[in-house]
């Protein structure tokens, strides 16, 4: 049992070891993006000190880069969580190394994104109102709450997972013993205990798949409730959640290609996970461009005359280069590049990935700022052009983003140690039972 | 180490794990009560508390559920756990 034991523990010593052993690429990355972050920090001061004016908003475009950011980081969330559940609840043995990096995804990105609305806040010690005069028919404030039940939902799918692995790491032995004794809650591996945690984490992912969905469709609601053009839409909602899950399994992708190239988990994550995760990227595209044309071609046959300046102004107009580019990145080349088994590497995935990413937040951009530029009464056509404040922010957002990232995996095993594990050990006698449940045979009678 | 100082290393420990569970309570039933200060506004302006009992009826069971779920693991992991861990070593 011992021998067994410390074998399992060499195999995946690839697993431990980041935690174990601390690089001087550790200190430089954390160094780099600590100073962006400080920049970022003192370009937000700059701007509570100064007030708004130091933004790119004005007149009639008062939403900027923040709110942009605000969709899309939220979006990116959707990668961790709502894959991870879905992928659990169909029990796809493959999950196993991908999981607890989508969850992480979850948790850091939605508390970045959470911020925005205050950073867009001129005087952020207002966000204090919500709680005594908030008003709940507000689609901002149905925000609020969906946004903080999601984060709460995230962080306990985040964290039960990660419990036995933390008691792992307690048993280790160590400097940090102690902080992984007070969060392992007394693990100890008795089969009570894996009852408990797996009756828990069953509940949590049939919970959070509503609460994922529920989130991006209130997000679209902000736009969709108003009577603006090109936002008053009855397929925001689903439209919404389409692109978030698209933008985070493209991000997902990204994660996984850079923590397998640094941290050598080849091993763990093979060209199969790729594969079919970038199967699902490319169904989301399809579905994308679905989702896309429909609510494009509606609005032109409409030819409302307020709705065709904001589709005129995207199609031919100042935003034409932003709008276009955004088909290209998220349908045109992830097409091409997943469809062909040829392009279908790593490399090819990642590029893909990328275009995706970019492309998303292009489609937020296309979204949020032409239909502010273009409103409904007679004013003339507004533009926005981001402040270096706006830009630092955005820089500084996704360096907390990676910088989470990174203390995270210095602390906790980025892929589930006691998942792999129990895939070594279950996982083909679990999957050979059900195949053979699904071939042709003597009927189970359980009515 | 003695065996003393472990057992109040354990309580120690024991404690602060109470303690993070409980803030997670605090956490819900502040929401809880936010929520109902939110109606009860809604209800003196007239304006739409329909809908704000709505969201809350939905929005209040989801916070109760994940801090019942976090103790329920809390409490089934310390319930029995010095037995069940008696009986594997046996095995």
């Amino acid at each position: 049992m011992t021998e067994e034991k410390t074998k399992t523990i060499d195999i995946d010593e690839a697993l431990y070891r980041p935690i174990y052993e601390t690089g001087r690429g550790f200190y430089l990355t954390v160094g780099i993006l600590l100073m962006i972050i400080l920049f970022a920090a003192f370009m937000y001061v700059r701007q509570v000190y100064y007030g708004l004016g130091v933004t790119g908003m004005n007149q009639p475009v008062t939403w900027g880069f923040y709110i942009v950011n605000f969709v899309f980081f939220i979006g990116i969330s959707h990668a961790g969580t709502l894959i991870s559940a879905i992928l659990r609840l169909s029990k796809a043995e493959w999950r196993r190394p991908i999981t607890r990096m989508a969850e992480v995804i979850t948790a850091i990105v939605l508390a970045i994104g959470g911020l925005h609305p205050i950073i867009d806040l001129g005087r952020p010690d207002r966000v204090l109102n919500i709680f005594t005069a908030g008003r709940l028919q507000s689609p901002l404030l149905w925000d609020v709450t969906s946004i903080t039940a999601y984060f709460t939902a995230s962080t306990v799918y985040l964290y039960l997972p990660m419990i036995p692995d933390i008691a792992k790491l307690r048993d280790r032995g160590g400097k940090l013993t102690r902080f992984y004794d007070f969060l392992s809650w007394g693990w100890q591996g008795t089969d009570h205990q894996k009852k408990v945690l797996n009756r828990a984490i069953n509940i949590l992912m049939v919970m959070v798949i509503p609460i994922a969905v529920s989130v991006h469709t209130v997000i679209s609601y902000i736009f969709s409730m108003t009577l603006q053009p090109g936002w008053h839409s009855t397929i925001f909602g689903p439209y919404f959640v389409v692109g978030a899950i698209f933008s985070g399994i493209a991000a997902l992708l990204i994660v996984m290609i850079a923590f397998r190239k640094v941290f050598h988990l080849e091993n763990y994550l093979k060209l199969i996970h790729f594969q079919y995760l970038s199967t699902l990227l490319l169904i989301m595209s399809l579905l994308w461009f679905y989702f896309t044309f429909s609510e494009y071609l509606t609005g032109i046959f409409g030819a409302e005359p307020h709705e065709m300046d904001v589709i005129l102004y995207k199609f031919t107009g100042p935003y034409a280069i932003f709008f276009w580019s955004m088909v290209v990145f998220n349908f045109i080349i992830p097409v091409i590049v997943l469809s062909f088994k040829k392009f279908k590497t790593i490399k090819g995935i990642l590029f893909a990935s990328i275009t995706v990413v970019i492309g998303m937040w292009l489609e937020r951009l296309n979204i949020v700022i032409p239909s502010l530029a273009n409103p409904r009464m007679e004013l003339g056509s507004g533009m926005y052009f981001p402040s270096l404040t706006e830009w630092s922010l955005f820089v500084g957002a996704i360096a907390v983003f990676v910088l989470g990232y990174v203390l995270f995996s210095k602390f906790f095993p980025i892929i589930s140690i006691w998942e792999i594990e129990e895939g070594r050990e279950e996982s083909i006698k679990e999957v050979e039972k059900r195949v053979k449940s699904y071939l042709p045979g003597p009927a189970e009678t359980s009515d | 180490m003695n065996s003393t100082e472990n057992t109040s290393r354990d309580k120690i420990i024991f404690t602060a794990q109470l303690a993070s569970i409980s803030l997670i309570w605090i956490f819900v039933i502040a929401i809880a009560i936010w929520i109902l200060n939110l109606i009860s506004v809604s209800v003196d302006l007239n304006d739409a508390p329909g809908i704000s009992i709505a969201i809350s009826l939905v929005a209040i069971p989801v916070f109760f559920t994940l801090a019942s779920i976090l103790t329920y693991v809390f409490v089934g992991f310390h319930k029995n756990s010095k037995s069940d861990l008696n009986n594997t070593l046996g095995d």
